[in-house]
């Protein structure tokens, strides 16, 4: 299912690609097709043209023989008629010149190659009595036709009539005697025209080339001859090369028949792209309708497992569908909760509440349901069982519908769970309470009638000093000493036991300030103990109980000084930027590495009061309780010898920010 | 001459009554007449009792708030709430030297608090200046 889903963007992108190719092959088979025809019209006006210039040259083929036989006979005549008169000539030539199309005059050249007789005269006046001798072509021509005795075709020449042809020469013989040629002169564009229909050449250009020679050309300047369309058709004909090209003339044709193979390709493009959007978007519902098959089966197996029960309302209140988690929490099935009012399976007096809600957006926040939060309530088993249950209903649409969904979770397990908490909070805070208690009540209650020792002591020894002689006085001194240390190890007590308790009033303060103070607090104990305390650099603003902070600094200055053996005994106090700490530091005898934090334990001492005076040893451990009770933590760094270093934090300086 | 500022000391502990007596005593001239209560109650029954000759209404009272039963900072409250008896000086003597003590008894109306001296020496002292104080430099109310 999941796969599917997953799949779905992929299955789309090949339907893509399938369609996008079938479009691409049908746009390009299109224009093949289109190309093909195209080909096959050219390859059938080539055709054409290769069958108009096979005509041509069959014309041309058959017609020139007939020719050629009609000046032989014209010459054989002459020989037989041992030089016919002129009208006779005249009538034998003009016969000939009417029945063959393509010759345009026959004349008798006489011996010398002078042209005497033309026939007809008309058009052809230029040739009378012209010396053929003028061109070596011709010249050339009438010299091997005379030589050799028989008929010769001069090369293509330039007709002194016009136009282009060639000369057939028929030398004349009579006996031994030369009499000079019958000429035949043949006019291409005569012959050609008269060998072609006008409707032959109409649509078509026509060229015929002898050699390089153009002989004749009819056509149109607007299109060129085109192998495609065209053809030339090359033969030979009484030793003369000739090469007959022929070409449609028009491309009107050609472009109104070619308009219908565009809308053809442009037809089979649209079909093609139309087929394939109606394809692409056919897949693509199918697609999408198995990815929402898919979807709404897995929605509907995450609805089914969620961890919380699901209930949805219609617009009345109606129960229209219940999770599986939600049939669990209720232990009923569905079939049996579905049309069934929300307010049966809670328990009273919700049961009521939510029997009078009106299920509308805007009026169930009037009652006891506010949308959007969740509320603990009760649910209710069949069998009576009523359990704390948190009920949270959003609400939505469908189609116009407003429907309600219901999430439900069992909380008995957590309530027990707080309930439990909340207990062993209560006894934790009580047992605290009555600590703090004893402590103090106890404290304050063994100071009374230690001070009343203490004070009958000093009565007794008031009284009967005398009596009582140097010992008696000296054991009752010792009492009153001994009286005092244990008076002010209970202060001690007491006072830790009091910063344990209260909850100080907290300020911003300056701790130079707050260091001065405390300097002068201590002016002659220091004196005494020739001890100096210095400030070195910035402090940051110190936020705490400046009471208690001031009492904090007392403790480790005199720590500073009286386990300090130079003779000049300082002690430095600074910030130090890398460990954000306030540190007093000292040039005492330093503290073994072994002691660790048990210095910081209450009436723990290290070193023997007669070595370094008295103390009840509470100073340490009152230090760390200031410095706890502001949310920080104090430290030391020390080398026996060389002085300690005692560090200590204050809370953050954001949240004291904050709490300002 | 005798003097007839009478001086009431609400004390539950006999050694510090007794040390409290000595030191008044110390100089060896006390004149004042000298009452005491052994718990709150006690004198809050000595108060509500119409004054005498035999019966003085106290120039001063010295206070111990740790009492046995009614406490000294409802003795206190009692004391300083009642008109008949609000301008009688209170001098609260106590051990405790709890910032909160302090703080509460002030507000209650106590003209003075002294914290009991640890030393004998210092009681002695703390004790004759307040006897100076009160008897020779302040001037007090009338007793009715």
């Amino acid at each position: 299912m999941i796969n599917n889903i997953g799949n779905s963007s992929q299955r789309l992108k090949l339907a893509v690609a399938v369609v996008l190719s079938g479009v691409i092959i049908s746009v390009f088979v299109s224009v093949h097709i289109w190309s093909l025809s195209i080909e096959q019209h050219n390859l059938l006006i080539k055709l054409t043209s290769v069958a108009k210039s096979e005509l041509i040259e069959h014309h041309f083929v058959s017609s020139m023989p007939a020719i050629i036989n009609a000046l032989e006979r014209m010459r054989n005549r002459w020989i037989a008629r041992q030089g016919p008169p002129f009208s006779e000539w005249q009538l034998d030539a003009q016969d000939y010149v009417n029945d063959h199309a393509g010759l345009r005059a026959v004349e008798w050249v006489n011996k010398d190659y002078v042209v005497k007789w033309v026939v007809p005269l008309k058009g052809n006046e230029s040739a009378v009595d012209l010396d053929l001798t003028f061109e070596a072509n011709r010249k050339q021509a009438l010299d091997q036709a005379r030589d050799l005795k028989t008929y010769t075709l001069s090369k293509p020449v330039q007709l002194v009539q016009g136009g282009k042809g060639f000369l057939a020469y028929f030398p004349i013989f009579v006996g031994r005697e030369f009499e000079g040629f019958i000429l035949g002169v043949f006019d291409v564009s005569l012959l050609v025209d008269s060998l072609l229909p006008h409707k032959f050449i109409e649509d078509h250009n026509i060229e015929i080339l002898s050699g390089n020679e153009v002989m004749y050309s009819k056509k149109e300047a607007e299109l060129t001859y085109d192998d495609k369309t065209g053809h030339t058709h090359s033969f030979s004909l009484y030793g003369v090369q000739w090469d007959i090209a022929v070409w449609p003339r028009k491309i009107t044709g050609v472009t109104e028949e070619s308009s219908i193979h565009y809308v053809a390709l442009v037809n089979g493009v649209l079909i093609s792209l139309l087929a394939g959007v109606a394809l692409f978007y056919l897949l693509k519902s199918l697609i999408s309708e198995s990815i929402i098959r898919a979807k709404d089966a897995e929605h509907k197996a995450t609805l089914e497992n969620a961890i919380d029960g699901i209930i949805t309302l219609d617009s009345r209140g109606v129960i229209r569908s219940v999770n599986g988690t939600a049939e669990h929490i209720f232990a009923r099935q569905r079939g049996d909760l579905i049309g069934q009012k929300l307010s049966i399976l809670l328990a009273e007096p919700f049961r009521t509440e939510y029997a009078q809600c009106v299920w509308d957006k805007e009026r169930l926040n009037e009652g006891c349901v506010e949308i959007g939060k969740v509320q603990r309530v009760a649910g209710v088993l069949k069998n009576g069982h009523v359990f704390p249950l948190d009920l949270g209903i959003t609400t939505f649409e469908i189609h116009k519908a407003q429907l309600f969904c219901c999430v439900v979770k069992d909380v008995s397990a957590a309530v027990k769970l707080a309930q439990e908490k909340e207990k062993l909070i209560q006894q934790l805070s009580k047992s605290n309470e009555e600590l703090d208690n004893f402590a103090y009540i106890a404290s304050h209650d063994l100071k009374e009638p230690l001070r009343a020792i203490q004070n009958h002591a000093c009565f007794l020894k008031e009284d009967y000093e005398s009596i009582l002689g140097s010992d008696g006085v000296y054991k009752l001194d010792r009492l009153v000493y001994l009286g005092a240390k244990m008076e002010r190890l209970i202060s001690d007590l007491m006072y830790y036991s009091r910063l344990g308790r209260e909850e100080p009033d907290m300020a911003r303060f300056n701790m130079v300030s707050a260091v001065k103070s405390t300097k002068s607090r201590l002016s002659e104990s220091l004196e005494e103990h020739n001890a100096e305390v210095t400030v070195s650099g910035d402090f940051p603003a110190v936020y705490g109980n400046r009471t208690r902070i001031e009492e904090l600094l007392y403790n480790l200055i005199i720590n500073g000084y009286k386990y300090n053996l130079s003779d000049k005994k300082i002690i430095n106090i600074r910030f130090d930027e890398n460990l954000k700490a306030c540190c007093v530091e000292d040039n005492g005898i330093g503290i073994d590495a072994q002691f660790g934090d048990e210095v910081f334990k209450i009436f723990k001492r290290l070193n023997s009061p007669k070595k370094f005076g008295e103390g009840s040893g509470a100073g340490l451990t009152i230090a760390q309780k200031i410095v706890e009770r502001h949310g920080g933590r104090i430290w030391y760094e020390s080398e026996l010898g060389n002085g300690t270093r005692f560090y200590f934090t204050l809370k953050d300086d954001n949240q004291n920010n904050e709490g300002q | 001459m005798k003097d007839s500022k009478l001086i009431l000391i609400v004390e539950d502990s006999d050694d510090d009554f007794y040390a409290t007596l000595r030191a008044f005593k110390r100089d060896g001239n006390l004149s004042n007449p000298l009452h005491r209560c052994e718990d709150g109650q006690d004198a809050l029954d000595y108060l509500n009792t119409p004054w005498s000759d035999e019966h003085l209404k106290p120039a001063i009272i010295l206070l111990d708030l740790n009492l046995p039963g009614l406490d000294g900072r409802r003795v206190l409250k009692k004391i300083k709430q009642d008109k008949r008896l609000c301008n009688i000086p209170v001098v609260v003597l106590t051990t405790s030297n709890d910032e909160k003590d302090i703080e509460e008894c002030y507000d209650l109306g106590a003209n003075t608090y002294i914290q009991k001296p640890v030393k004998l020496d210092s009681l002695f002292e703390a004790i004759q200046k307040l006897k100076d104080y009160w008897f020779q430099i302040a001037i007090l109310p009338k007793g009715d």
